[in-house]
């Protein structure tokens, strides 16, 4: 059974309301279109129930639409074509609901209404007259309240009837002039398309000049061109617009019914929201009051979610340490175990206060009618780059993180400013960049020019990713994606008081798509970023750098090496320092340090020396990562933090061994704001690509990947190369 | 100096539009005549008259109500001047200016 209706129409909580937590969410393959699937039990039998996205019309214009009607004829691979269609109206609104309800009706599908919002209609005096609205339509109508779960027994026993007794809604007759029209076109396409097409088809191809649906049918570009004119100049012929014969004649067939069935007291029409309106989209106030909700939002991801992940975090480290125990005398089990197994576990959890707290928002703005005011506030500030009003939300979650963010796009109806947006997401200066930020601006900033412009600097770093982002927008809008373009038509509903249970079920349906499907990605990739950490890792480095140690160790104290040796063994500050210089000896051999040092020269150009490389390759899954591997690398240990002094002392004092820069500081102010740029830009975040995999595909994760590291890559050399200049 | 200077440009200015209308190309009755969605103030309340031929999509508009003929109340724009609110027969809907001043209507 599908599910369909207008958006605003309360039909995910009809949903919520028939299925429960039974419910599974994906993507159709290939489009950026949600797919919402749920069981629900009637009278013993499980029925499933595909859940639709909103849609005004069934014109196929924008890939929802074509979702929908490919769902509903049954032509999408792996989904069965539905027996029937439970179509959701608003009752206080029925001209406009029923015009898709007819739409669907042509497909041939059986098919019962349920008229939601049935108490506001009453309560608003407008008097339906149901069965005069069945007889007039020929389907069942069940007025329902599904926020207040009302009707729905009824519901099902409709449903469970339809099944059986299969209504189909009685269609309008069409005036001559489109039969004639249709029959025109019958005589000009072949006899072997025509065999495809049933009279449904023929009469959406006409009423949407749809040329495509003909010519799969293998009608020639001629025949098609020919059957689509001579169709169009009937209708004109009749006295109908061809553009919009469709309209017309089904709201003309509309009124009529809603003329012998409702009874609508046009006074007593509330102007509830308007009223809440006057405040909130004040010039003023509106403004005033989106910013402090946006700020609350932006807090609540940012900090709210912090002791949550201290506390994921905490209970990693804790469990690393107990296997590590434990696990202690098989070296590569215990590794693969703490620092993939458990580690990956963590890095797909670790996001999971942020996707839940921000979704928890998320579902009230949108339950309650606020977020079509947000849209209508912030639209003029995102149309000129073909983003959508919708995009701030989702962009201001990506401050935080773009994992969230990314999610949060399934608010943005208009599908290709949600692509658009999902693309930008990333350039957000996300909470995993801080950590980079202040350690190259406390190292290096700070000490040099002073607390002033090293909170200057940090600020200014916040708004990098957002200044290439607009751009990057526009030019993807205009020269990459090119869709013509569609009006912009935003419904303010109503304002709602929002129901807890579908907040929840939100959250939940969100946590656990993110855990099932962008979560295993995750995992899988810090799998490999610890195998390429990992391996090689002969036991010959250990000696090795036992040796080296103790040779350096003699020379500075003047003492035998064995003497040395000894010392190592005895004193655990060596000890320590000892297995720093082994790990960093191992990462350096390790797939990845050979990695780093086969890639190197690609940075060479923006003055990074390969330890600095490997510590970019190694943040790639994740950018907080270059912290601990700098401190591996510059035998500190991997427990560093970007507070950690020494580490930015040894940071400082980083020379180059060799070759015409040999001696003089890396670190100089052009590497670092270079550093600082290539993490602004770069798309260092695995959980961010597959993220953007499970929302689109794989081929702009892809995308996305190759052009914001390009473009990290170009804009840090010119940063080096221009800043060398002064 | 800037009294003169400004005297050039006005001057210019008049000589522009007496040549557009000289050529017929401005017709400053219509457009007084034929206002769009776009030309409206708060709380004015108009029917929805032709669309223009640019506006490919006006099937769109018309699947949400903004039929012909259709009584529609402009109620306000937002904050940053684009896009508009109006009521359409109790519900409210927003538009961008671009696509507003597409849409032709009549005074009530």
């Amino acid at each position: 059974m599908a599910l369909i209706g207008n958006p605003n129409t309360g039909k995910s909580t009809l949903f919520n309301c028939l299925t429960g937590l039974r419910q599974k969410v994906g993507n159709y393959s290939g489009v950026t279109v949600q797919k919402k699937t749920g069981i629900t039990s009637l009278g013993g039998d499980n029925i499933e129930i595909l859940d639709l996205p909103g849609t005004y019309s069934l014109a196929a214009e924008s890939p929802d639409e074509r979702v929908v009607v490919e769902a509903l004829r049954g032509e999408i691979e792996n989904v069965d074509r539905p027996d029937m269609a439970l179509c959701i109206l608003d009752a206080t609104n029925l001209k406009r609901n029923l015009f898709l309800a007819y739409q669907i009706g042509q497909l041939g599908l059986p098919m019962v209404l349920a008229l939601n919002y049935w108490d506001s209609a009453k309560k608003r005096r407008i008097d339906i007259d149901l069965a005069e609205l069945r007889s007039r339509l020929g389907v069942p109508v069940v007025p329902i309240s599904a926020s207040r779960a009302e009707g729905i027994a009824e519901l099902k026993e409709a449903i469970a009837e339809t099944l059986v007794s299969q209504p189909l809604l009685r269609t309008p007759d069409w005036p001559d002039s489109v039969i004639e029209a249709l029959d025109e076109m019958r005589a000009v396409l072949p006899s072997e398309s025509l065999e495809q097409l049933d009279e449904v088809a023929l009469l959406r191809s006409l009423f949407e000049g749809d040329e495509e649906r003909l010519l799969r049918s293998g009608a020639s570009e001629t025949q098609v061109a020919e059957a689509l004119n001579s169709g169009k100049k009937v209708l004109f012929k009749g006295g109908l617009n061809p553009a919009n014969v469709e309209a017309v004649l089904l709201y003309r067939h509309i009124k009529t019914i809603i003329d012998s069935s409702i009874k609508h007291d046009a006074l007593s029409q509330t102007r509830g929201s308007e009223s809440i309106d006057s405040l909130l989209t004040h010039k003023w106030w509106g403004l005033l009051a989106f910013l402090g909700l946006m700020y609350l939002v932006f807090q609540s991801v940012y900090s709210w979610a912090g002791p949550f992940m201290d506390l994921i975090d905490g209970g990693k480290s804790a469990l690393q340490g107990a296997v590590s125990s434990w696990l202690e005398r098989w070296p590569i089990i215990n590794s693969l175990v703490t620092d993939g197994i458990v580690e990956g576990v963590g890095a797909v959890v670790i996001f999971l206060p942020q996707i839940l707290i921000l979704f928890f928002f998320i579902s009230l703005l949108e339950d309650t009618g606020y977020m079509a005011r947000a849209a209508f506030l912030m639209d003029k500030l995102f149309s000129w780059c073909g983003l959508s009003g919708k995009s701030f939300v989702p962009l201001l979650s990506s401050y935080a993180c773009a994992i969230p963010g990314v999610m949060a796009t399934r608010t943005i109806q208009d599908s290709k400013a949600r692509l658009v947006t999902i693309l930008v997401a990333p350039f957000m200066s996300c909470s995993a960049r801080l950590p980079v930020y202040v350690l190259m601006i406390g190292a290096f900033i700070e000490p040099r020019y002073g607390a002033g412009v090293a909170g200057a600097t940090l600020f200014v770093m916040h708004f990098v990713g957002l200044l290439v982002a607009m751009p990057f927008a526009y030019v993807m809008n205009k020269y990459v994606l090119k869709t013509p373009p569609q009006p912009f038509l935003l419904e303010l509903p109503s304002y709602q008081i929002p129901k807890v249970k579908d907040v929840f079920i939100k959250m939940y349906s969100q946590g656990k798509e993110f855990v099932v499907n962008a979560g295993t990605v995750i995992f899988a990739i810090t799998i490999v970023i610890w195998a390429l950490l990992y391996f090689p890792r002969p036991e010959s480095v250990m000696d090795e750098t036992r040796a080296s140690f103790a040779a350096s160790l003699a020379a500075e104290r003047a003492i035998t090496e064995t003497a040395a040796l000894q010392a190592i063994e005895e004193s655990e500050e060596l000890q320590v320092e000892l297995e720093n210089r082994v790990s960093s000896a191992y990462i350096e051999q390790s797939l990845m340090g050979r990695m780093g040092k086969t890639v190197q020269p690609v940075f060479s150009a923006a003055g990074f020396d390969w330890k600095v490389t490997v510590g970019i390759i190694a943040s790639f899954p994740a950018r907080e990562v270059i912290i601990s591997t700098l401190g591996i690398i510059y035998s500190l240990g991997g427990d560093v933090d970007e507070e950690a002094g020494d580490l930015r002392e040894t940071m400082a004092n980083q020379t180059w061994p060799s070759g015409s820069r040999a001696g003089t500081p890396i670190f100089t102010i052009p590497v670092v704001i270079g550093i600082m740029v290539f993490f602004a830009l770069c798309q260092q975040c695995g959980a961010t690509l597959a993220i953007i995999a499970q929302e689109t595909s794989w081929k702009w994760a892809v995308l996305s990947f190759v052009l914001m590291t390009s473009l990290a890559w170009g804009v840090s050399i010119v940063v080096y190369q221009v800043g060398n200049w002064f | 100096m800037a009294i003169s200077k400004s005297c050039c440009i006005g001057a210019k200015r008049i000589d522009f539009k007496n040549l557009l209308l000289k050529l017929g190309l401005n017709k400053p009755k219509r457009r007084i005549i034929l206002k769009t969605l776009n030309d409206l103030v708060d709380g004015q309340t108009v029917k929805i008259g032709s669309y223009k031929q640019t506006l490919g999509a006006s099937r769109r508009l018309m699947e949400l109500g903004l039929m012909p003929g259709v009584r529609v109340r402009f109620i306000k724009s937002a904050p940053l001047g684009d896009p508009i609110a109006v009521d359409v027969e109790g519900r409210q809907l927003s538009l961008r200016r671009e696509d507003a001043a597409q849409i032709y209507v009549q005074p009530e």
